[in-house]
């Protein structure tokens, strides 16, 4: 009995050695992890299936709007099949090819895509012309930088390292001016909260067009008591225009709050933008990635 | 180095002139079980006494009228009965040849026959034998140190077997035999229920000792041949046993001992190589009647009338052959069915004197889903084999590659594993089939690739495996044997937790499975 227990935990310590063995589903080691959900559309769209085709369809021509949705690029091996309406984890393994990367006149090179829902009619898992959308994400791209982009070619108006991203496609096409900012102001940019003097005189932010779990210390502008911080980045909301001052960041590592808060290239703010939202709808159009102001110009800052 | 050379010198009595034991032989049989008060009693001395009489009897033609068996006999009877056949082969020789032969077994020193608490010095019976006025005087002694014997004076002792005795007995003179050399122990063997040297001895009258196929068993072809079977016998043991010879003659010629072809209620069997034969008794696990190895290719054997059991211990395999013996009939083991017995099957019966067989097998292999989404994978399996008296250990060498395309065809992978294992297990042996079950254990090398465009580093993993194993075998031809075994098994190993396509954490795993495989193995 004592050779036998001596085998068994030989056995176990040679079980621990080396890399973990990956089962059948392995995709391999994913560049981004989309996670969202679909929700229906109202009223609901009473599709035929339960799941359908999700999947990144880029834009060969960058951020300028498309025509019309055949002009988007699927890459299949980057699609999935997802239930619907229902929440998602989407894993990312493939880089677009050359054909749907945006060439700048200078060399350098994005892609530019967005998240869409298709009913996969002949189950080949790829869109075909005919094949219905049905959803699309009303705020959220993705963004992959095979080389460092400056922030004059980036479409982001930031300088953006090489990697996957989820970016916001809301943001206001003109950059509105940003008045100078040079106050400390005491308000913890970022932090948690659930009411407003959680944030030492700033605003809790609990609930826009995006959640945000937990709570969000910001401060509105224009700020209350005048003073605007200089760490700050001035994020606008164009749905609602409004305006606040939030954390700012220019890498994903200064921001420390987790999922769904990370660094959103667009705004250079943390924001809650990596939670993927889609909305189902009869009629899907292309977007544009930026958005006019509201007309009144409203929300706009001073 | 000795056998050509003793072959020769037997090979060259083909050519002498060959003299029967006359009429008028006399057998004297002595025998005592009980030596000195500080001996250890002997089991089969009156045994060895009374066969050699028989043999002389059955096979040399003796008449039982003169035949004297001596069990538990004293020194002093010893005495009387020599002088007393003395006195009686002289007044009734009248010139016709006569022989005297005396046999002894039991316990000896280098001076004296001791024969319960008794003693009867050597010298005393040489010169007894010597004085007797037979022609022909043949003096056998199984006993330690009998060597002494042909040291007497008067006989010339032969240093080595090698020595050229070509028949100078036959007319007229003394022979000594002896079971061991001066200063070496005699041994009695449980199994064959005598002493080695008396065994070789009469087995050699029944005709194994027949070296140039005429039938005949002349004095120096049994000596040939229980030399070198007592010999062969005591090398299993802790000491060895040499025969001694020794000569004082006058005259040319052989001196035939026994003409098996001539036997009374025997009847002989004709065996076929030139190897060991056991004859058991009835059946298998009988009382052991002879272990011969014959001198020659299809030797005669004359035995009793019975039914016996016999062995032929080959080179590559047993042949077990029931006979039944008639009187006066002659049957041959070549036309006899038997059953053939493998060495590994005896091994594992623990009934051959090799301990051990070795062997190399060759496997194509299949096994049940180890990693989820992993199909069984085609497996080679290799390895050697020891088969022991209890078990067979088994060292395995396995390879085995697994492939598949991932999710959706998007990342082609191979997984290849070398494993190194050990197998044990015990046998079952039937007369179709061998059937085995037991334990096995590996350490397996795993390596995972992935190929295509995705970023999917290799993986290098070391891991376990047990798992139960049954198996069958079924002789082919040779030593080769069809081998099929499966059974279940455990692996052990870290596996990735996946979620969403990519892996999210790992945990030791130990899936349950099957596998199976067949092929070759070979026994060396």
């Amino acid at each position: 009995m004592a050779a036998v227990r001596g085998a068994l935990f030989a056995l176990l310590l040679l079980a621990g050695c080396g890399d973990a063995l990956v089962p059948g589903d392995y995709g391999g080691e994913k560049k981004l992890l989309l996670r969202g959900k679909i929700d229906d559309a109202t009223p609901a769209l009473l599709l035929p299936t339960e799941v359908v085709r999700t999947g990144i369809f880029w834009n060969p021509r960058g951020v300028e709007t498309p025509q019309a949705l055949t002009e988007l690029i699927e890459q299949p091996s980057n699609s999935r099949y997802t239930k619907y309406p229902g929440g998602f984890e989407w894993s990312l393994f493939d880089e677009p090819e050359p054909s749907q990367r945006f060439q700048m006149p200078n060399g350098g090179q994005y892609a530019f895509g967005v998240p869409l829902a298709y009913v996969d009619a002949n189950s080949n898992r790829r869109w075909d012309p005919g094949e219905q959308f049905v959803a699309d994400s009303p705020i959220s791209a993705v963004l992959f930088v095979p080389a460092p982009l400056s922030a004059e070619d980036s479409p982001t108006g930031h300088s953006v390292d090489p990697g996957y991203y989820v970016i916001l496609n809301d943001r206001p096409c003109s950059a509105p001016p940003q008045p100078p900012a040079e106050g400390d102001c005491g308000v913890p940019l970022g932090a948690r909260c659930d009411v407003d003097r959680d944030c030492n005189g700033g605003e809790c932010i609990l609930g826009t067009l995006l959640p945000w779990p937990g709570g969000y210390c910001a401060i509105p502008e224009p700020p209350p008591n005048g003073c605007r911080p200089r760490q700050g980045a001035l994020v606008s909301d164009p749905p609602t225009g409004k305006t606040w001052w939030m954390q700012a960041c220019q890498h994903p590592s200064d921001c420390t709050r987790g999922f769904p808060y990370q660094c959103e290239l667009t705004r250079g703010a943390c924001l809650p933008s990596a939670h993927v939202t889609m909305v189902g709808s009869r009629d899907i159009q292309p977007k544009s990635f930026c958005q006019a102001p509201p007309p009144d110009g409203s929300g706009s800052p001073p | 180095m000795r056998r050509p050379l003793w072959l020769f010198a037997v090979a060259c009595l083909v050519c002498a002139p060959a003299w029967a034991l006359p009429e008028q032989t006399w057998v004297v049989a002595i025998s005592n079980n009980r030596g000195e008060a500080n001996e250890l009693a002997l089991l089969y001395a009156d045994r060895d006494a009374q066969q050699f009489a028989q043999a002389m009897q059955v096979n040399g033609g003796v008449s039982p009228l003169r035949t004297v068996v001596m069990s538990a006999a004293k020194a002093e009877e010893v005495r009387d009965t020599i002088l007393a056949l003395n006195a009686r082969i002289r007044e009734t020789a009248e010139g016709k040849p006569t022989a005297l032969v005396i046999f002894y077994s039991g316990h000896a020193d280098a001076q004296s026959l001791h024969l319960a608490g008794s003693r009867l010095r050597l010298e005393e019976l040489e010169a007894m034998v010597r004085g007797s006025a037979a022609t022909v005087r043949l003096l056998v002694i199984d006993s330690c140190r009998s060597g002494t014997v042909t040291r007497v004076k008067g006989v010339r002792p032969a240093p080595e077997f090698e020595m050229n005795v070509q028949g100078e007995v036959a007319t007229e003179g003394m022979a000594i035999i002896t079971s061991s050399a001066a200063g070496e122990w005699s041994q009695e063997s449980d199994e064959l229920r005598g002493s080695f040297f008396t065994h070789h001895l009469v087995n050699a009258l029944r005709g194994a000792a027949d070296q140039n196929e005429d039938g005949r068993i002349t004095l120096a072809e049994a000596y040939a041949y229980t030399y070198a079977q007592t010999l062969r016998s005591s090398g299993r043991t802790a000491a060895l046993q040499h025969p001694t010879y020794a000569y004082d003659v006058k005259g040319k010629g052989e001196l035939v001992l026994a003409n098996p072809e001539t036997g009374g209620k025997t009847g002989r069997l004709r065996l076929v190589e030139s190897t060991t034969y056991i004859v058991s008794e009835e059946h298998e696990g009988g009382p052991v009647l002879a272990e011969v190895t014959p001198a020659r290719e299809a030797a005669t054997l004359a035995l009793p009338e019975g039914k016996y059991f016999i062995q032929e211990r080959l080179p590559t395999e047993y042949r077990e052959y029931d006979v039944n013996v008639a009187a006066g009939g002659e049957l041959s083991l070549a036309a006899l069915p038997y059953r053939r017995i493998r060495y590994d099957q005896l091994v594992r019966k623990r009934g051959a004197e090799q301990t051990s067989v070795h062997g190399l097998f060759l496997l194509g292999a299949g096994r049940g889903e180890v990693l989820p989404g992993e199909r069984g994978s085609p497996q080679v399996l290799a390895g050697y084999s020891l088969d022991l008296p209890w078990f067979t250990l088994q060292a395995r060498l396995r390879g085995a590659t697994a492939s598949g395309l991932g999710p959706e065809g998007q990342l082609p992978r191979r997984h290849d594993e070398l494993g190194v294992g050990l197998a044990l297990q015990r046998f079952v042996d039937f007369s179709a089939f061998s059937l085995g079950f037991g334990l096995l254990t590996e350490a397996v090398l795993h390596q995972q690739t992935f190929s295509g465009t995705r970023d999917a580093p290799t993986r290098d993993a070391l891991g376990g495996g047990f798992g139960g194993l049954i198996s069958i075998e079924r002789h082919l031809v040779g030593g080769l044997a069809l081998h099929v075994e499966g059974g279940p098994m455990t692996l052990v190993f870290r596996e990735a937790q996946v979620r969403e396509f990519a892996v999210q954490g790992d945990s030791l795993a130990s899936p349950f499975t099957w596998w199976a495989a067949g092929g070759l193995i070979w026994r060396l």
